[in-house]
């Protein structure tokens, strides 16, 4: 079991991509630093940065600030965040209201941050692979954090 | 040798008719191609198909005898070539590059991505940094004899097509190709109650109607795009290959669920023949790539938050992916056109002039019932809940807005104090 979130999760998740690699070049290649910021319910907020190159995430590293070291990032409150995971282990992927499009739109209950449009437009340029990547935690044991 | 037929009257009027300048030159024209054995019918033919006059004088020029005594159709040239090899002599004129490439190994920088124009831009003849001498189709970099014909181009300098990102994008492009066939799961189209499939079909129809101005647009400008900038030309055809998938793609879903190809509107036409008749490139890429892929990119992340089974939701993600590319090509093309542009404040208002009349599509697009009554009805999951369903239209609005005009802005174009388009739905 690993614990969400941590570095380890998201290297668990990335290790999973990593041997689903035909896959992941199906969809093509994805380049780019993507943030996670995750706010632990009134708790501050825990930050990583996940280094897209190729078909594969290079590196997964704790940050204090995602957002200043990513070209886009994905927040969410801890509860939003354990609430997409849990769907996409419940149905083997995120039901039609848990994709991260869905959940991003409309600003809440996760939205995305960047530092221009032309960095939130990577959001969009990559979503498919983004979307396969977290998919992957369809059988990824986890602990989660609370709840 | 045979006598050259009389030339009709008939036939010199039609090259009058057909804009050949007088009687007495299409007469000099038509012998000089009787002379090379060409045959009447043939001539009154290539007229009927748009043969002008100065392009059948060149092609004489260079034309083989067709009808050679002996049946010979070798010019002196490639006969006396001919004459050499049989003599097994070879010519090996090619091997004698004036500026040769000889010993250029360009190298992946990632073997498993493969060989990259990235990576080939690195080892020689890269980016472009110049307005080309010429206007052929030889590769940049590679030699080429001087007299080459002029292909006619119009956009010659780098401002007037030229993106930072477009090299990468191409890549991307390629990387990233779907098959409307293949990858959808179509077998996961479930039936759907019939104002919701009645409400995506007319979604659908209007992607199916507004995509393929992205396949034609470029397709117009391409041939008038110097190939020195062919990394440009590449992108734009795989633009056009994504947007003949998304008609496809579109199309599929209207003609696969019950629901039908439904409305299209005169409104939506005219947008689209302002950005098929814009008179310039840059021009029709602003309407086009920034402001009209800009609004349909929402509507296909609005379609995927409102997706009623994985189908749909697998389509708009592929389109997202597609859409959000050439936004990112327009927006980077804006921005060089304008901070390139040799009378770079006459283009910046110029492009105010137009984004001025341009915006107000965006209220049009999102006052018209027949865009945001459907994406209501399925935000509202079903005509009950359309007036719930309109949060999402307001939604849409404040983001398309948002977004367009940080777009504008990356590209130097501050159009956030000048837009009359409102910040918030008057609904």
């Amino acid at each position: 079991m690993t614990k969400f979130p941590s570095v380890e999760w998201f290297q668990a998740l990335s290790e999973r991509a990593a041997a689903d690699k035909e896959e992941f070049k199906r969809l093509g290649y994805f380049d780019a630093n993507v943030g996670v910021k995750i706010d632990a319910n009134g708790s501050g907020a825990k930050g990583y940065v996940l280094e897209f190159a190729g078909y594969v995430v290079r590196s997964v590293k704790d940050v204090a600030d995602p957002v200043a070291e990513s070209n886009f990032t994905i927040e969410g409150s801890l509860d939003a965040w354990t609430d997409m995971v849990r769907n996409i282990q419940d149905h083997g992927e995120p039901d039609l209201n848990h994709t991260l499009n869905r959940l991003t739109m409309a600003g809440v209950p996760m939205k995305v941050v960047a530092k221009d449009q032309l960095e939130v437009d990577l959001f969009y340029r990559f979503n498919q692979t983004l979307q396969a990547f977290f998919n992957e935690a369809a059988a990824l044991p986890t602990e989660f954090a609370h709840g | 040798m045979t006598q050259a037929p009389a030339i009709p009257k008939e036939l010199l009027a039609k090259a009058v008719s057909r804009g050949w300048t007088s009687e007495r030159a299409a007469s000099d024209t038509i012998e000089l191609a009787l002379a090379k054995g060409f045959s009447l019918e043939q001539i009154g033919v290539a007229m009927d198909m748009g043969l002008t006059p100065e392009r059948a004088a060149e092609y004489l020029q260079m034309a083989s005898a067709l009808r050679a005594p002996g049946g010979n159709v070798f010019n002196d040239q490639q006969s006396e070539y001919i004459d050499q090899l049989k003599k097994g002599r070879f010519d090996l004129e090619w091997l004698n590059d004036p500026r040769p490439t000889v010993g250029i190994r360009a190298t992946m920088k990632d073997p498993e991505r493969g060989l990259t124009l990235q990576d080939i831009n690195r080892a020689y003849a890269g980016v472009p940094e110049d307005a080309p001498e010429y206007r052929t189709m030889a590769p940049r970099g590679s030699a080429f004899d001087a007299d080459v014909p002029d292909m006619g181009y119009v956009y010659n300098q780098k401002y007037q097509v030229w993106s930072d990102n477009v090299v990468a994008l191409y890549e991307e492009a390629c990387s990233r190709q779907w098959s409307a066939t293949r990858d959808i799961p179509w077998g996961e189209l479930k039936p759907l109650p019939p104002d919701l499939e009645r409400a995506q079909c007319q979604i659908a129809t209007l992607l199916t109607e507004v995509e393929m101005i992205a396949s034609d647009f470029p397709a117009k400008w391409l041939w008038q795009m110097n190939q020195h900038f062919h990394e440009v030309k590449m992108f734009l055809c795989t633009q056009a290959m994504d947007e003949a998938r998304h008609l496809e793609v579109f199309r599929k879903r209207a003609l696969a669920n019950g629901g039908g190809l439904m409305r299209c509107l005169t409104g939506t036409e005219t947008f689209l023949k302002s950005i098929l008749h814009a008179p310039t490139y840059v021009q029709g890429s602003f309407l086009m790539h920034v402001l009209g892929e800009g609004l349909v990119l929402d509507i296909f992340r609005g379609g995927e938050f409102l997706a009623k089974n994985k189908t749909e939701k697998e389509i708009y993600r592929l389109c997202i992916q597609d859409e959000a590319r050439h936004v990112s090509y327009g927006t980077m093309h804006l921005k060089y056109f304008l901070e390139h542009h040799p009378e770079r404040e006459k283009a910046i208002a110029e492009m105010h002039a137009l984004a001025e009349v341009a915006e107000l599509g965006i209220p049009g697009f999102l006052t018209n019932p027949f865009i945001i009554e459907p994406l209501a009805v399925l935000m509202g999951d079903g005509v009950k809940g359309m007036d719930k369903g309109m949060e999402a239209v307001r939604l849409v609005w404040v983001r398309m807005r948002e977004e367009y005009l940080n777009r504008c802005a990356i590209a130097g174009f501050d159009r956030r104090d000048l837009t009359k388009v409102p910040a918030q739905a008057p609904f």
